[in-house]
């Protein structure tokens, strides 16, 4: 029977210096924040170089986690801020000012590829809603976090979690619509 | 009765974190039933739940995971900065007191710290000299004594060499003496027991002439 360490454990080890338990917490959370970063940026470049940025905050970070909350939550809570920031970025580089949110209006060629249609329209759907919408939509779904959760990663209340919710559902079900007319 | 009250953005949500009673079960789908807009919501969030649940989780490329791996914080003790700052500065007060030329001497009255030196170069070169001076004669007499040593050893040697040759010679020319005695004695022996033998023969033949001629009186005639 293989016993598997929990994730206070491997962070202990990791503060201690143990590298190849901060790997395997990298591993056990890779894959879910990576499909985290790709459904948030629409790409898989970026979505990398998020995957990197959060892990590095996350490490940094780590002396300060004191365990109140779920290892999973601080990650996605920091993984939410490293987003907005690349959204920051992403903005002042291309100059979008003017726009009212930086989405993916066409999915890249690369996510394209090898995209299986029936588990990939919400995804897709999400990349025109506002990102303030879109990490709500992403937490509350592919996250499973409760609205009390959301609301405490991302700083907001939790009706106001709600409203954003239920905006991004009304708009995601007029895309739709859209798409089926 | 206050739970018929509740708003439909609660009763959503109550929905969506799974935590409906049966109470707000029922009244959940009475609203389902009698509110449409509520119904449309209640679906796109069905959709959107099925759509994430049944979404298929790339996989990760490579990456360099362990590029987030920053060893700060494995530094022990002796990694510590504070002993690089501890040496740069005993390496300077080095300097310092070769340059100033800083001299310790530990005499009768303690140990004195100065700046000028506790011997002069003539000084120096005396010592030297007498260094060198003992060193040698050290060296001769050690010398000396070694051939000394030598000498006696050889002397001794030689000493015993004659003693054993000496013995030697006594023991054979005694041997020699006694085998010399033996074979005279011996010989005298012979001689004895041929003269024995001979005056028995003469006393023999006397006898025989006696017993012939015993009306005369011979006298033994002498041997000639």
């Amino acid at each position: 029977m293989v016993f598997k360490k929990s994730d206070e454990q491997l962070i202990a080890a990791a503060l201690k210096g143990h590298k190849k338990a901060w790997l395997n917490l990298v591993k056990r959370y890779e894959q879910g924040l990576f499909n985290y970063a790709q459904r948030m940026t629409g790409n898989q470049d970026d979505a990398l170089d998020l995957l990197q940025e959060v892990f590095m905050a996350v490490f940094r970070n780590l002396p300060t986690f004191r365990g109140d909350a779920s290892f999973k939550s601080w990650l996605y809570r920091i993984a939410h801020y490293r987003c907005m920031e690349f959204y920051r970025r992403k903005r002042q580089h291309l100059d979008l000012d003017e726009a009212d949110e930086p989405v993916c209006a066409q999915p890249c060629p690369e996510q394209r590829h090898g995209e299986q249609q029936q588990n990939k329209q919400l995804a897709q759907a999400m990349q025109q809603l506002p990102f303030a919408q879109k990490a709500v939509v992403e937490l509350k779904f592919f996250g499973q976090f409760t609205f009390e959760e959301i609301a405490e990663q991302l700083d907001i209340s939790t009706n106001t979690a709600k409203s954003r919710l239920y905006a991004a559902l009304e708009k995601l079900r007029t895309l739709m619509e859209v798409e089926y007319v | 009765m206050s739970e018929h009250f509740m708003s439909s953005s609660d009763l959503l949500a109550l929905w969506l974190d799974g935590k409906l009673t049966p109470e707000q079960r029922a009244e959940f789908e009475q609203r389902c039933a009698s509110d449409s807009a509520f119904a449309a919501q209640v679906e796109t969030a069905n959709w959107a739940r099925q759509q994430a649940e049944d979404f298929v989780a790339a996989p990760v490329p490579n990456w360099q995971r362990e590029n987030t791996f920053i060893e700060h914080n494995t530094s022990r003790w002796w990694q510590s900065p504070v002993w690089s700052w501890t040496s740069m500065a005993a390496s300077a007060f080095a300097v310092m007191l070769v340059v100033s030329g800083v001299q310790f001497r530990y005499t009768d009255q303690g140990l004195v710290v100065s700046n000028q030196p506790a011997i002069s170069e003539q000084q120096i070169d005396a010592l030297v000299d007498k260094k060198i001076s003992a060193a040698t004669s050290a060296q001769q007499q050690s010398m000396q004594l070694a051939l000394q040593q030598y000498s006696n050893a050889l002397n001794e040697q030689q000493s015993e060499r004659n003693l054993e040759l000496t013995r030697y010679l006594l023991n054979s020319s005694r041997q020699e003496r006694k085998e010399d005695f033996a074979e005279l004695i011996q010989f005298i022996n012979q001689q004895r027991q041929d003269d024995q033998f001979f005056f028995a023969r003469q006393i023999n033949q006397l006898q025989q002439q006696m017993y012939a001629q015993p009306d005369e009186s011979v006298l033994p005639q002498t041997q000639e």
